[in-house]
């Protein structure tokens, strides 16, 4: 300790600074007292700094390690995002099917809403679907701060809110899921709840599998856009030629989907009557069901096609095998006969083309049900079916399958399986023999199918002649399903509809399955009509060869161009 | 008597230029870089991977404050102890102008315009009054310390710039300036028999205190009891803070990669609630190094005060660690949950002019006393 410098102090300090022991005296409290206090204090000062810092760190400690029991957080969860941004949908040629927008949010402050009255009244002029007594009720509560009124109206509705001038009811911009194709798909893209979250559909495949972002704010997202199989403009088409088939034939519903049968891409899918995605509730009525996905359905003697394929395969029988069909084919308690008895015995083809339940059933048989079953099996009809657009309802198969049940599936009935699910079935029968898995997403590397085989190469070339020749023949049922040119080749189904203790033959689901261009099939149709009526054109006949065919002949008239089949008008009929 | 005073303490040689910058405490300048470094490093993630518009900012205004610091620490102790008082009036003075020439900003005066310099002259206050008080107890012989009448005279010093922010309104520096006073009081030597008087008259005053609070202010505190009373409104901030710090956990989400911060759900998360991002980028670990070295800065600085022994050194040193302290105390556990929001940045880590000046100019002060106010030779 510098003597000198002490000396200075003391006079410099009116003489109340001690040397020594002061100096290390915290900060000159206790520098008159004795050696204890003094270190008691220093203690105090170190104690409160270590003491506060300790608090500090326990509760860092306790954010950190215990976060998942902190109430505050718990209650704070679902504020955390107000909103989710979501990537846009766009079709395989990467036009829009979905955005997000944004799109103003109204909200009002109870705090300083001066008249709720007032408020709650002219707000009904302009949202005259406003639950006034709900909002009433929330905004007479001062202590809440925010309350919802609308959220995601359009610009204008918003302007004309700004325009009533209220104090305490402001705005906010959201994103709000916009749809450009209106109906367009909109069973397929699914929907979102109000927070932009997807509910259902691709949409809700998006928020598992693609991921959205959280925001608490207008925030576009800047993932890559979804890009799905379908094709707007075949989408289109379809979605045209079952509007016209609802005003021709006026069926309860009707849907149909075009499949690439080499990579499972589904071109386009509908159900009518659609829904709206902007409008989820619709999706609650029963009658706007998926058909295509979300129900199942005996389809008929479109099931005709999987039976041949397995006989053919099986080298049970050849196109030209002779069946004896003319007599009904006994099974316990049924009998099973045909629309049209045939009075000769037919061939293999001649079964398919007259569509024979007689026939089929017989191949069925000469099978035995372990076989029939196995090959639905691998042919993917007895399995729920998952796609992105959501599940496809689970088949409904036999539970034993035996004389009856083998020769009622024969021909499409004791077992109800989703279109969409048949279809891809169906696709396996003409791409070369391999199974497809359905999808809704565009594949990049779209080359020849690659699952399990299911028939041989050979087989699927007979199937695909069998159905060309189906259209062809003077005979054959699909005969208004053919395009010049495109090589369209199908089979018509017509299902009785079962109802309360065994089929009312009033009501019918009608369908054709076509596949096109023959000599080298690549895609699939599947035209389903729900309840038609006859009428003058079709002589009062509700047959999928008189109203599902013609439907489907117009489709691939104007889609077989877009999807890139070159017509071949030499062609020369056989 | 006062002329006298001064010149007494300066008959002795005077340091030499290169005696005073050996004499400045390096260390905690190279601490206080340090800092200033963990807050260009958060600036540039907040901003994602960008020096702008923080971080470049932030790191120029240190290094000119560093300078000033320095520039400071070479000038005399008397020159400081000569303007303790004076702008300690100044500063009122200012504070009781705010709400007459003062602008608005976020509902609040605060700020007063000279020519193209804005400035708090609540900032100016923390100075000054660390200053008048040191200045208080160095002319005070030390067995007076503990007569009323001279701990009335200090409360005074204090109580006038705490009613005048409080008018503001301004919380955040009324409690600061209380618990600074308070603390310089107490560092000073007066007695502790005076501090639980004090305790029990305020817990008794509460629901007057509370009555005459604003209703912002009343509704802070509410939803600091209960932050799930407004999620979305004033107890917004802290749950954000406190799910940032959750998410963070332990080890922390790695640097630059804090969703709940960087993805704006934090506000103010560059300014005072940036320990958030720390926390959920660097985890419980990162802001325990964080604690330390705050607390290294600020035990070297009660070290540094100890070894003077000029009283008005020592008690400015000991304040502006004090300044220190509170900062660092109150932002932290405003973000962690553990106080109302009452905006008190993050020392040297924070984004913005006025605190990081308050504070810088504070070490200035505390570096001069500690070349000056020590004996020659140590």
């Amino acid at each position: 300790m510098a003597v000198d410098r002490d000396d200075v102090l003391i006079r410099g300090a009116a003489a109340h600074m001690v040397s020594g022991a002061g100096v290390r005296a915290p900060l000159g409290r206790g520098e008159a007292a004795s050696g204890a206090p003094r270190r008691r204090a220093e203690a105090a000062v170190y104690g409160v700094l270590f003491s506060a810092f300790m608090v500090v760190v326990a509760q860092l400690l306790v954010l950190a390690v215990g976060r998942r029991t902190d109430i505050a957080l718990a209650i704070s969860e679902p504020v955390a995002a107000t909103s989710f941004s979501r990537p846009d949908i766009v079709d395989r040629n990467g036009r829009l099917l979905a955005t997000d927008l944004e799109a103003p949010s109204i909200f009002a402050d109870p705090g300083v809403v001066l008249d709720r009255d007032e408020v709650v009244e002219k707000l009904s002029t302009v949202l005259p679907d406003l639950n006034a007594s709900e909002l009433l009720r929330a905004l007479s509560d001062k202590s809440r701060r925010f309350v919802w009124v609308r959220r995601g109206v359009s610009p204008g509705i918003a302007q004309r809110v700004h325009d009533l001038g209220l104090p305490g009811v402001s705005f906010r911009y959201e994103l709000k899921r916009a749809y450009p194709g209106g109906k367009m798909a909109g069973h397929a893209l699914g929907y979102v709840d109000v927070d932009n979250r997807g509910v259902a559909g691709i949409e809700k495949y998006i928020d598992d599998k693609v991921g959205v972002d959280p925001v608490h704010s207008a925030v576009l997202s800047n993932r890559p856009p979804v890009r799905l199989s379908l094709d707007i403009g075949v989408q289109h088409a379809l979605e045209d030629e079952l509007d016209d088939a609802m005003r021709r034939y006026h069926p309860e519903g009707a849907a149909g989907v075009v499949l690439n049968i080499k990579t499972g891409e589904i071109l386009a899918s509908s159900s009518l009557p659609r829904v709206d995605p902007t409008w989820p509730a619709q999706t609650l009525n029963d009658k706007r069901v998926d058909r295509m996905m979300g129900g199942t359905y005996e389809l008929g003697s479109v099931f005709k096609a999987l039976t041949l394929a397995m006989a053919l395969d099986e080298g049970l029988v050849k196109p030209d095998t002779v069946l004896d069909v003319t007599k009904p084919l006994e099974a316990g308690r049924f009998t099973v006969t045909d629309m049209h008895p045939s009075r000769r015995p037919l061939t293999v083809t001649e079964v398919f083309t007259h569509s024979s339940n007689v026939g089929a059933g017989m191949l069925a048989l000469q099978a035995g049900p372990e076989k029939f079953r196995d090959f639905l099996q691998k042919a993917g009809l007895l399995d729920p079916l998952q796609t992105e657009a959501g599940a496809v309802a689970s088949p409904q198969v036999p539970q034993r399958w035996n004389r009856v049940t083998t020769i009622t599936a024969s021909f499409g009935h004791g077992i109800a399986v989703a279109p969409l699910q048949f279809a891809a079935a169906a696709a396996t029968i003409f791409n070369g023999g391999k199974t497809v898995h359905p999808t809704f997403l565009r594949k990049f590397d779209a080359g020849t199918a690659d699952g399990k085989p299911l028939i041989s190469a050979a087989t699927s070339r007979q199937m695909a002649e069998l159905m060309r020749a189906n259209v062809i023949d003077k005979d054959g049922t699909g005969r208004k399903a053919d395009v010049p040119g495109y090589r369209v080749g199908g089979k018509t189904g017509t299902a009785d509809i079962a109802s309360k203790g065994g089929y009312t033959s009033n009501a019918v689901i009608s369908s054709f399955l076509g596949a096109f261009p023959t000599d080298d099939p690549q895609y699939l149709t599947f035209v389903m009509l729900f309840e038609p009526k006859g009428i003058a054109d079709t002589k009062g006949n509700r047959t999928g060869g008189t109203n599902a065919a013609p439907v489907t002949g117009e489709l691939i008239a104007r889609v077989a161009a877009q999807l890139g089949v070159a017509p071949q008008l030499d062609v020369v009929r056989q | 008597m006062m002329d006298a005073l001064f010149s007494a303490w300066s008959t002795s040689r005077p340091l030499r230029l290169s005696d005073k910058l050996w004499r400045i405490h390096w260390p905690v300048l190279l601490t206080a870089c340090l800092l200033a470094g963990i807050g260009t490093a958060t600036l540039y993630s907040v901003s994602g991977g960008s020096f702008q518009p923080w971080a470049e900012r932030h790191t120029l205004r240190f290094l000119v404050m560093l300078g000033i610091v320095v520039a400071m620490a070479t000038v005399r102790l008397e020159v400081w102890m000569k303007l303790a008082y004076p702008a300690y009036l100044a500063a009122l003075a200012m504070l009781a102008l705010v709400p007459f020439a003062g602008s608005e900003a976020l509902g609040a005066k605060r700020w007063i315009d000279i020519g193209p310099i804005s400035f708090q002259p609540s900032e100016l206050m923390k100075l000054a009054l660390v200053a008048a008080l040191a200045r208080f107890y160095f002319q005070l012989p030390p067995e007076k310390i503990g007569k009323p009448q001279y701990v009335l005279a200090p409360l005074v010093l204090i109580g006038v710039p705490v009613f005048l922010t409080m008018q503001q309104p301004d919380l955040g520096s009324a409690c600061l300036f209380v618990a600074l006073g308070l603390a310089l009081m107490f560092l000073a030597g007066v007695p502790l028999r005076y501090f639980a008087l004090g305790g029990l008259i305020t817990i008794a005053s509460l629901p007057v205190i509370w009555s005459g609070m604003h209703d912002y202010q009343k509704r802070r505190v509410e939803v600091f009891i209960n932050p799930g009373m407004d999620p979305l409104g004033s107890g917004y901030h802290i749950t954000q803070s406190k799910i940032a710090l959750g998410a963070g956990g332990v080890a922390g989400k790695g640097f630059m990669q804090g969703t709940q911060s960087q993805l704006d759900f934090v506000p103010e998360k560059h300014t005072d609630f940036i320990a958030s991002i720390i926390g959920e980028e660097w985890g419980f670990k990162g802001m325990l190094v964080l604690i330390a070295i705050y607390a290294l800065l600020i035990l070297m600085m009660m070290i540094m005060a100890q070894r003077c022994e000029n009283r008005f050194a020592r008690l400015a040193i000991a304040g502006s660690a004090t300044t220190f302290f509170l900062y660092v105390f109150f932002n932290l556990a405003m973000v962690t949950g553990l106080v109302p929001v009452v905006g008190i940045p993050l020392p040297l880590v924070s984004y913005g002019g006025t605190s990081m000046t308050t504070l810088m100019i504070g070490l200035g002060l505390a570096m001069s006393a500690y070349v000056h106010g020590r004996a020659a030779g140590r």
